[in-house]
């Protein structure tokens, strides 16, 4: 498969090697670089959303987390980021529908706050709340050549000051995404992937 | 813990489960300040509560005011000098698919379904820490697994099971247990007001073939509050008559 675009959304992964993992896949990666919680929640009309400017794509990847930092996240920043997901979502379910493009929906969730993480009530919040909203727009999506996933990362700190706020295994991560990317994943849809190699094995998933 | 925690606390209490899980604890004796935005059914629901072995305090609030966590810890802290029980059970529904769903709607959906709840917990989690024991209960639902129209109820009922799990592993060494419900489908007036070919539908993918009944409810409430729980913590506890496992969509 050559010649894929994807848009990644959100400031929850560090993505300078995700791209370049990305590369031996054909698939281009562009970044929205305004962080999620950063500003206030994209607007309604897709004309103004910032995947407009994006120009065509045919996957998402939507990767919210709190990162860590002086001032921990407050309950309006969740709210404010799951606001922001939705639009995000509606606006490239839109963009697909518009350019008859069956396209992709990718969540990147951190591990550890997906399974529970007693440290961080609020990234485990927003994983739970992301995992169930891709279940059920995928369940919308059911009867359309789009397809909604999510797809569990292994995440490790990164104390650079530049650095997003955790990152995944770019090749790891990169092998997975191809995967949904292609044409002959049509049936896999609203599913979880835990690539997470084996630290979820005997625990429940959420 | 003590099978009757000093005081409790619920939201949602005049609604259609909230009003049975209100009454079926206060007659096992907890004492409870309940919380809902309608005065009227609360003030029915505190009479109807009188001569229950519990006392029921009625106070009014909507869940996203930011004074009203503080406002009812403050009362039962009063009242009945502290706080061993939280059940979160307000709740707001309103179906559309993803893309016909105002932004306003998901917010609105979120706010009263998640951060509602969330703002009670961070404000009564600390009254239970100093006490070493508590009872965190959240009502979330069967569409967490993924419910078609959903969009932002799901993805709110979604993050309480998420933060269910944190926090149980985070209070679990101060005594406290946090678990949630996931009802499916409950015989309740909004329930009711269904048209009669979608009931049907909805019955027809119902294993047991009926749909639950607040009773259902408040049995599972009760024994996730009182003493013989206590092993239990951060789970999601699926009350829906097996719809879970089957096809929740049945053929028409």
């Amino acid at each position: 498969m050559t010649g894929r675009a994807l848009v990644l959304v959100g400031n929850g992964l560090d993505t300078r090697d995700l791209a370049a993992a990305l590369e031996p896949f054909g698939i281009a990666l562009a970044t929205i670089a305004r962080g999620l919680r950063d500003s206030a929640p994209c607007d309604e009309t897709r004309a103004v959303h910032p995947l407009s400017r994006s120009g065509p794509f045919d996957g998402v990847l939507l990767a919210p987390a709190f990162v860590d930092g002086p001032d921990g996240p407050t309950l309006d920043d969740l709210l404010d980021v799951l606001t922001s997901c939705f639009s995000c979502i509606k606006a490239a379910i839109a963009s697909f529908e518009e350019r008859a493009v069956a396209g992709r929906v990718i969540a990147l969730l951190p591990g550890d706050a997906t399974m529970g993480d007693p440290g961080d009530a609020i990234n485990s919040a927003l994983a739970g709340a992301m995992l169930s909203l891709f279940r059920t727009v995928a369940l919308e999506m059911r009867s359309t050549p789009i397809t909604v996933n999510t797809l569990v990362y292994a995440a490790r700190a990164v104390d650079e000051p530049n650095a997003g706020g955790t990152v995944g295994d770019p090749e790891a991560l990169a092998s997975v995404i191809a995967t949904l990317l292609g044409s002959g994943t049509r049936g896999i849809n609203g599913q979880e992937i835990y690539a997470l190699a084996g630290a979820d094995v005997g625990r429940l998933h959420p | 813990m003590t099978e009757r925690p000093s005081g409790g606390i619920i939201t949602g209490a005049a609604g259609g489960i909230g009003k049975a899980l209100t009454l079926a604890l206060a007659g096992a004796g907890f004492d409870l300040v309940a919380t809902d935005l309608d005065q009227g059914g609360l003030d029915a629901l505190v009479r109807e509560a009188d001569g229950l072995p519990g006392t029921v305090i009625g106070m009014a609030g909507d869940v996203r005011d930011r004074d009203l966590p503080l406002a009812l810890r403050d009362r039962a802290l009063t009242d009945f000098g502290g706080v061993g029980l939280l059940v979160n059970c307000s709740g707001f529904l309103k179906d559309s698919r993803i893309q016909k769903m105002p932004e306003a709607l998901f917010r609105q959906l979120v706010d009263i379904n998640l951060i509602g709840p969330l703002r009670l917990i961070e404000a009564i989690a600390p009254v239970m820490q100093m006490a070493g024991q508590g009872r965190i209960l959240s009502i979330a639902s069967r569409a967490w697994l993924g419910n078609f129209g959903s969009s932002g109820y799901s993805c709110a009922k979604g993050g309480i099971v998420g933060v269910t799990r944190a926090l149980a592993l985070a209070l679990a060494p101060h005594g406290i247990t946090v678990n949630c419900i996931a009802p499916g489908f409950i015989e309740t007036p909004m329930a009711r007001s269904l048209p009669p070919h979608i009931l049907d539908r909805v019955l027809k993918a119902i294993p047991v073939g009926r749909a639950g009944t607040v009773d259902d409810i408040a049995a599972l409430v009760l024994f996730l509050a009182g003493a013989g729980s206590g092993y239990i913590t951060g789970q999601t506890l699926v009350a829906c008559g097996g719809r879970s496992i089957s096809n929740p969509i049945a053929s028409s």
